[in-house]
């Protein structure tokens, strides 16, 4: 029989495992398993019979050595490995009639651990690469300013750049910094309002 | 005797966490203890693998068990002398607040 194959393209950040996990279990639903991810939002999908699948992310920056007997823990409870990128592991399982067996984690402080580990490991680096981003964007600005200030009247963008053409690539790539940064900040802003959000939901449990 | 850090994490503890130092009195890994405790409490405290593997992971790691051998990719640990200590303190904690909430149903 022909396997139908698709591909999705959905961007889920770091603090919207739970949206994804969802996501993934309504296409199962519709008959579609998911067999490959590729980032930053790249889902592959593969026809299949149409079950409640439930698939749960792991965030878990586990060593080589680690990972077999952590895999091994997941296999024990019943849950079907399926592949991992930057830290984070897929599992999916069959739903159950008790919803204890459709979570991977059982209390609060493991849950407010998960988001712990995300935030150190992958929200703060995005902070430390706004702030290096947004000082050397300054820099440039300021130096640009000075030139300018300090030719006075007689300033020309042309030698400004010492090259021909040099100022469009000059603007160009000050232009897509720019970008990079705004996007960055975007991720910020929506992952810290996601940490918070998840935070006060986690410690309700 | 007991670092003070150490104290401050464990004691009070979580139910999990109770439930998982109690049966690494025996020599056990981790799936083996979420049945023990399914059984223990009648199907009422279930631990969910992520929340075994890292409560494991971390009690190793602040000294309350041993981890012994790894058999067919499983890894069974032991309580070690610290983790009897904190348990007993924390069995100690739990028999005064039963105690103590028996004796005001009684004084009604």
């Amino acid at each position: 029989m022909n396997k139908i194959k698709k591909r999705m393209f959905r961007y889920f950040t770091m603090v919207d495992f739970e949206e994804e996990e969802h996501f993934l279990r309504q296409q199962h639903q519709q008959g579609y398993r998911l067999t490959k991810f590729i980032p930053p939002g790249f889902y592959f999908f593969e026809s299949c019979k149409k079950e409640d699948m439930i698939y749960r992310l792991d965030f878990s920056d586990i060593s080589i050595s680690e990972k077999p007997a952590y895999l091994q823990m997941f296999r024990d409870y019943g849950w079907e490995y399926l592949f991992s990128y930057f830290g984070w592991n897929y599992f999916c399982r069959p739903a159950s009639s008790t919803k204890e067996n459709d979570t991977i984690f059982s209390d609060m402080e493991s849950k407010l651990t998960l988001l712990e580990k995300i935030y150190h490991r992958r929200l703060l680096p995005i902070i430390i690469t706004i702030f290096c981003t947004i000082t050397y964007q300054i820099t440039m600005l300021i130096m640009l300013f000075s030139r300018w200030a300090d030719s006075g009247m007689g300033f020309s963008w042309w030698t400004f750049t010492n090259t021909g053409g040099g100022i469009y690539i000059f603007l160009i790539y000050m232009t897509l910094m720019s970008l990079c940064t705004f996007f960055l900040l975007w991720v910020l802003f929506h992952c810290w309002r996601g940490f918070r959000r998840l935070k006060k939901k986690y410690l309700k449990t | 005797m007991i670092e003070d850090r150490i104290r401050r994490i464990y004691v009070p503890m979580t139910e999990t966490g109770f439930y998982i130092l109690f049966c690494l009195q025996k020599e056990m890994h981790g799936y083996h203890i979420g049945q023990k405790v399914k059984k223990m409490t009648q199907g009422e405290v279930s631990i969910s693998p992520g929340t075994m593997y890292g409560t494991l992971s971390k009690m190793e790691k602040d000294g309350l068990i041993q981890f012994v051998k790894e058999e067919e990719k499983r890894k069974f640990y032991l309580i070690t002398e610290l983790g009897k200590e904190i348990l007993a303190l924390e069995i100690k904690r739990i028999e005064r607040l039963y105690k103590n909430s028996r004796e005001e149903k009684t004084n009604e």
